[in-house]
Order: structure tokens, then sequence, then C-alpha cells
């Protein structure tokens, strides 16, 4: 009888701790879901961010978040879940999934959101609230504004007030050309680069050799049009001269001003080949410019000097930039309440004229809405680099959306980065490349 | 009728004691059974099902027929991903199980050392595949990877991209697998040591030299763990994942594509039908190896 009495208890303790494995229905703001509201009068969320840690966003988005939790202290209060950057928008796919979005959303894959997270009720409609915010509203850049607003009039998706153009980045103590690169064209600046060494990276995602390809297409005639029709459809046809002529060029520039270790190089692979004076030019966003802060000099080597670094935007005044996007920010649709009213005020104050002066100085770029203050106007001028690019975005910048974000999510990720060592190696032409990747796209959004 | 009747009579006749304890088998039983149905049937059920379908993870799924298969089987890289996998079966059956197999042997013989040498060998289990694939990116590096810098010794023209280029970096991923065959090892080695001394004895008694030993008692008596291991090499094969994808990502081209990165791919692109699809074939291939190595290795029979 014991024995029996033992072995019950044994089977139904094994099952109970099945059941409790197995759980029950979480409420999204519970306090150990990404999301939960604090005791005591504060309203506390925590959200997943990559912006956090070592990641090069964390340099103001973890200072800002302090800000907020300062400015609305016993009020409302926000903790970062640090997510890696490479893994964020898959976990933000996961939260969705169980229904466990955070209150806010820092972003996420685009056609994710567009194609799921958006027309799955997931997302709070932020128009009323814009309405009421003409203060946010007003710096929101037209075309953003108007990508992110759905036929019913509904925006999900914070749009941007910033704009922060990729170009380049070159080390002036190794090649120190005297003329506007930027007004160049790119004849006219590939013979004046001459036999400097580009820092490319060939893989992983091809990053820094996708913006060079970028910059090479919207050089050609009708190229910026193209990229732009990746804005609404995925471009699955790379069979134009105007693809194949970028990707000649490109090849070119692998085949003859890559950096020495280009060919299987990763992005930090590029960057430290930049930054160890191996090459002369490396294509890059502005946030990069606090790598050449001399608080960053632990990662330098080989003499290099970040106080050397000059920036400019592409020849043929291209910027790479994609206005017509969604914003950075949106917020949960099953967010409470209170919680609401905290997202609210944090969009608000991260829209706030400070605040966005704030983020040019940290990161560059430009808020072509917003009145710059005097002292934003002196204190840009101090970070050489942004100085660069500010002085180049004019109104005859030509914004060129990066081709990644233009071609399917696999083709962008794996598929691109898998054949630049073969172009640069000669083994596949530039119309074999062009037909590989319309192959891969093709194959990639089969229904 | 008498042959029946006789038969019905020798049935063995289960005891009261043995009913009552049948309860307790299946009640103890009962987790596992809840376990596997939820965790490891329900998912596979619900991959063959969705393979069928159009759906991007979130939304219902919507029937399509083959057509997930016939993209597949159209698909250049899925192609290629099943030429690799081939080759790479081969490869794992003879060459990394029988490195695995020699390694053992050669411990079975307990020269001196032969611990420190059996856990030297453990090492690369213990770190993850992540990691030896970017650690092998170093040494396979053009410019300052290891490798290359021995062979320019001798060779200073030497200038091969094993990760980038054709035909290199099939046999470069391959090598980041092929001579860490501890599993194998172990596998083997523990039947080694199970062998009875007696069979030993005998055989030395009766003239047989060491080779003959080996030949025709040790490795017949090893045939099921070395069946085993070569189920286990095998099937990694089809789950390699993270070796390509941190080292090629399937390329250059498709030269080291793999089902398992098709099938990521297809998660990228919210194809998640597709990606059941994938997921099913590799399933399959992996049902096809198993029924294919116990019959060759005739892993249902004893050997005693």
């Amino acid at each position: 009888m014991k024995k029996k009495l033992i072995a019950g208890i044994l089977a139904g303790s094994m099952l109970a701790a099945l059941a409790g494995c197995g759980g029950g229905e979480t409420d999204p703001g519970a306090a150990d879901s990404p999301s939960g509201s604090g005791s005591g009068g504060v309203i506390e969320i925590t959200i997943p961010s990559y912006k956090t840690g070592e990641n090069v966003g964390a340099v103001f988005f973890e200072p800002q978040v302090e800000r907020f939790n300062q400015l609305y202290e016993g009020q409302y209060k926000i903790n970062l879940e640090s997510v890696p950057q490479d893994g964020f928008n898959d976990r933000l796919k996961q939260l969705a999934q169980q229904n466990m979005l955070p209150v806010l959303v820092q972003g996420g894959d685009v056609d994710w959101m567009a194609n799921i997270a958006f027309p799955n009720g997931m997302a709070y409609d932020l128009s009323e609230w814009l309405n009421e915010t003409p203060a946010v509203k007003d710096l929101l850049l037209e075309d953003g504004l108007e990508y992110c607003t759905n036929e019913d009039g509904s925006i999900y998706s914070l749009p941007l007030a910033t704009v922060r153009p990729t170009g380049f980045f070159y080390n002036s103590a190794l090649w120190d050309p005297q003329e506007d690169l930027s007004a160049m064209s790119m004849d006219e600046f590939l013979t004046a680069l001459g036999d400097q060494k580009i820092a490319f990276s060939t893989a992983e995602n091809g990053w820094v050799a996708a913006l060079f390809l970028t910059a090479l297409i919207a050089e050609e005639d009708g190229g910026v049009e193209w990229l732009q029709s990746g804005v609404e459809t995925k471009i699955t046809d790379f069979n134009t001269p105007i693809f194949i002529n970028a990707v000649a060029r490109l090849q070119e520039l692998l085949q003859n001003n890559a950096a020495p270790n280009s060919i299987g190089a990763a992005y930090a692979d590029a960057a430290n080949s930049f930054m160890s004076n191996q090459a002369a030019l490396i294509s890059n966003g502005p946030w990069m410019s606090t790598d050449f802060a001399e608080t960053n000099s632990a990662n330098w080597s080989n003499g290099f000097n970040g106080a050397d670094v000059r920036a400019s935007l592409f020849p043929g005044q291209v910027g790479i930039a994609n206005t017509a996007c969604f914003g950075e920010w949106w917020i949960s649709a099953s967010a409470s309440e209170e919680e609401l009213e905290l997202a609210k005020a944090f969009l608000e104050f991260v829209y706030s004229p400070e605040e966005l002066e704030a983020f040019l100085l940290a990161e560059g770029g430009d808020a072509p809405k917003l009145e710059y203050s005097d002292g934003f106007k002196a204190q840009q001028g101090e970070t050489q680099v942004l100085a660069d690019l500010a002085a180049d975005t004019t109104e005859e910048t030509v914004f060129a959306p990066c081709i990644l974000d233009m071609i399917p999510a696999s083709v962008a990720n794996s598929d691109f980065g898998r054949l630049l060592p073969s172009l640069a190696d000669g083994t596949y032409s530039p119309e074999e490349f062009a037909q590989w990747m319309t192959d891969s796209a093709t194959a990639a959004t089969a229904e | 009728m008498n042959a029946i009747r006789g038969r019905v009579a020798r049935r063995p006749r289960v005891s009261r004691m043995q009913r009552a304890s049948y309860k307790w088998i299946y009640l103890f039983l009962l987790p596992t059974i809840v376990i596997f149905v939820l965790f490891y049937a329900a998912p596979i059920v619900q991959v063959f099902l969705t393979s069928f379908t159009r759906w991007d993870g979130f939304t219902s799924p919507e029937f399509n027929g083959l057509r997930n298969y016939i993209n597949l089987f159209t698909n250049s890289a899925f192609l290629q991903s099943l030429k690799n996998l081939f080759f790479w079966c081969l490869v794992a059956a003879t060459l990394h199980v029988g490195f695995g197999t020699l390694v053992a042997f050669v411990l079975y013989q307990k020269p001196r050392g032969w611990k420190a040498t059996r856990a030297v060998f453990m090492i690369p289990n213990v770190i993850s595949a992540a990691a030896w694939a970017m650690i092998y990116r170093f040494i396979f590096n053009n410019d300052f990877g290891v490798l290359n810098n021995i062979i320019r010794g001798v060779n200073p023209g030497f200038d091969v991209q094993w990760f980038y280029q054709s035909p290199w970096a099939f046999w470069a991923v391959t090598l980041t697998w092929l001579f860490y065959a501890v599993i194998v090892t172990l596998v083997v080695l523990g039947d080694l040591m199970n062998i009875p001394q007696e069979l030993g004895e005998a055989a030395r008694l009766d003239g047989a030299t060491g080779w003959q030993f080996i030949r025709y008692i040790q490795l017949p008596l090893c045939r099921s763990a070395i069946g085993t291991s070569v189920i286990c090499s095998l099937t990694a094969r089809i789950a390699m994942y993270e070796q390509i994808s941190l080292t090629t990502a399937g390329g250059p081209g498709n030269d080291t594509m793999s089902l398992s990165i098709l099938l990521v791919n297809g998660i990228l692109d919210y194809r998640y039908g597709y990606a059941n699809a994938v997921g099913v074939v590799m399933f399959l291939i992996g049902l096809l190896i198993l029924f294919v190595v116990n019959k060759l290795f005739r892993m249902d029979e004893s050997d005693y």
C-alpha cells in the first residue's frame, strides 16, 4: 500500500510538473512580460531594445531613456531589456506570436510590420493623437507621413522627423581630395580615387558593398526611380541595364580598390580595415561618427586617428536614405490606458526639439522641419564628419533607398552577400549576377 | 482444432498482480507520452499539414496543394543542397565515422596518455558549433589565416579564399566538422570495452593475429555501435546549420547550400508553408537514412 502511495505521488508530481511547464494564458501586462505596470502610482514598462550595451545606438538611446525617466520621475518609468541587434526582429515576432508585444515597439522587420503586424491589428492607431499633438505632427517628414498613413487614415508607425543620409567616410591622412566630392560625377570621383583602397564587407549581407552599389545604381539614368520602385513592391527583376551597369562598376571596384581583407569580410572586418589605415574609404551611415571620437581610440590601430576622418555624400549628391518608410516607434494595440499615456508621453519627449537636436548632434542627420537653435548650430560644427554631411545635405540632395531594403528579405540577408565574393573574383559576370539575383528573388516570392 | 486449443492453452496467463502493475506502468508512461504528443508528434503533424499551405506564420494557413513542393523541387538551390547533403553524408559515413572508429581502436589499446588524449579529443564537442565556425573563419582567412600562411611558407604565391571560392568552399565547410568524431569514438569504445575477454583469449589460442582479431571479432561486434554512429553523423549533416550559416551562408553561389539554410530563408520571407515543406523533406530523408542504416548494419540483430 505504501509503495502504491509513493508511486501515485510520484506520478502525480510528474504530471503536475508538466502542467506547470505548459503554463496558462499570460496577461500581457503581467510583471514578467516585456511590458508591465508597476505599483505605487508609477506607470512602469519594460521594452526590448537592441540599442543597449555595446550597440552603437546605445550611446544616445540609453541616456535618452534615462532623461525621460528623470523628467517623469514618480509618474512614468521605462526599463530596457537588452536584445542583440541580430536577433531583435525575431524577438519581436516571437513576442507578437505570444500576444506579448511590448507597449512601445522599436521598429522591427519592415515586411513583417507592413504585411503581418499592422494588418492584423497589433498596432495602436496614432492618427488621433497626432492630430491632437501638432508639436509632433508638424515635424514629421512629408514622405514618411504619406507612407505611414493608410487608406482609412490610420497611422500605426510614427513617421520620422529626421533624415540621416548615408554617404561615406574617408581618411584625409591617406587621401585628401580638395574638391567637393558629392558634387562630382561618379566617373570623376573614381578617377580622383585612383588606387586608394575602399573597405568593403562581402560577408553577412554585404552591407558596405550594398551601400556602394546603391550609389552606383542611383548614378545610372532612372536608377533612383528603379530603387524607389521597391518601396511598394519588392524588386524581383534585376535584368536591367541600370542594375547590370552598376554591378559591373562595383565589380571593378572590388577587383581594383578593395582593401586586402574585403573578400569574406563582415562589417566589423571592414570597419577594422578602415580604422587601421588599411583602407582610405568606407561607406556607412552617420551613426559611425561615434567610432571616430577620441573616446573610441582603443579600437584604432596602425596610426589611425579619428580626427583625420572626413565625410561626404556620394557623387551626384546622392544620399542613401529612404524617407518613404516606417518610423522607429509604434505602440502595441494591447497597451492599457495607463501604458498608452506613458507611451505617448515618451514619443512626445523623443520628438521634442531638444531631444531631436541632441539626437542629430550624437548621430548626425537633418530634421528638415525643425527650426534649429543657435546652440545646436554652434555644436554641430564641432563634430567634423557630421558637419561635413550636414553641409552636403541640401535641397539638391538626391535621396535613394538602399538596395537591401528594396529586395526580398532572404535575398537581402543571405543571397546578395553570398555571391559578392564570386563577383569579386570574376567567377560571375555582372549579367550572371543579375540573373542570380532575379532567380533568388523570384524563388523567394513564389506563391 | 486441437492445434488451436493447444495455442490458446499455451498463451501466457497474466496474473492479477501483473495486471495491477500495468496500471502503474501506464501511469508512469503517461508523462512521457504527453511530452511526446505535445512536443514531438503534434509539431510534426503540424509541419506536415502546413507544408501544403500558403502560410505567413501569423494568419490562417491557406491550402495550396503541392505548390510548395513544386516550388521546392524546381529551385536550383534545393537541388544543389540535396547534392551537397549526399556528398556530406558520404564523407560522414566513411571518413568521419572511420576516423572516430580508428581513434576508438587506438584508445582501446590504452597507449601512454590515452586518457588525456580522450579528454582533448572531447574538447571540440564542448565548444559550440557557432564558435568553431568563427574560429575556422580565422583559420581559413586568406590574408592572416594560419593555413594559408603555412602553405605560403612553401608556395609564396598561394592565394585561396577557402570559404568564398569554388570548389574550395565545400571542402572548407566539410573540414569544420570532419575530424570532430568524439561521439563516434565514445560509442565504439564503449562497445569495444564490452567485448568479453574470453573471446580474445580464445582467438589468441587459435592463433589469430592482431589484425585478424580486429577484422573478424572486434569490428563485427562493434557493428551496432558503428551503425549508431553512422546514424548520428548523417542526421547531424541533415540538421547542420551554424557551420554553414556563419561561414559561407551557403555560398559561393549555392556551393555549400543546405536544406537548413533554405528552411531559414523561407522563414525570413514569411513563407512558413514553404519552410515546412523543406522540413518535411529533411524529416523524410532522416527516416530514409534510419531505415537504410538499420538494414545495412543489421541493427535489430543481437551480437551475442
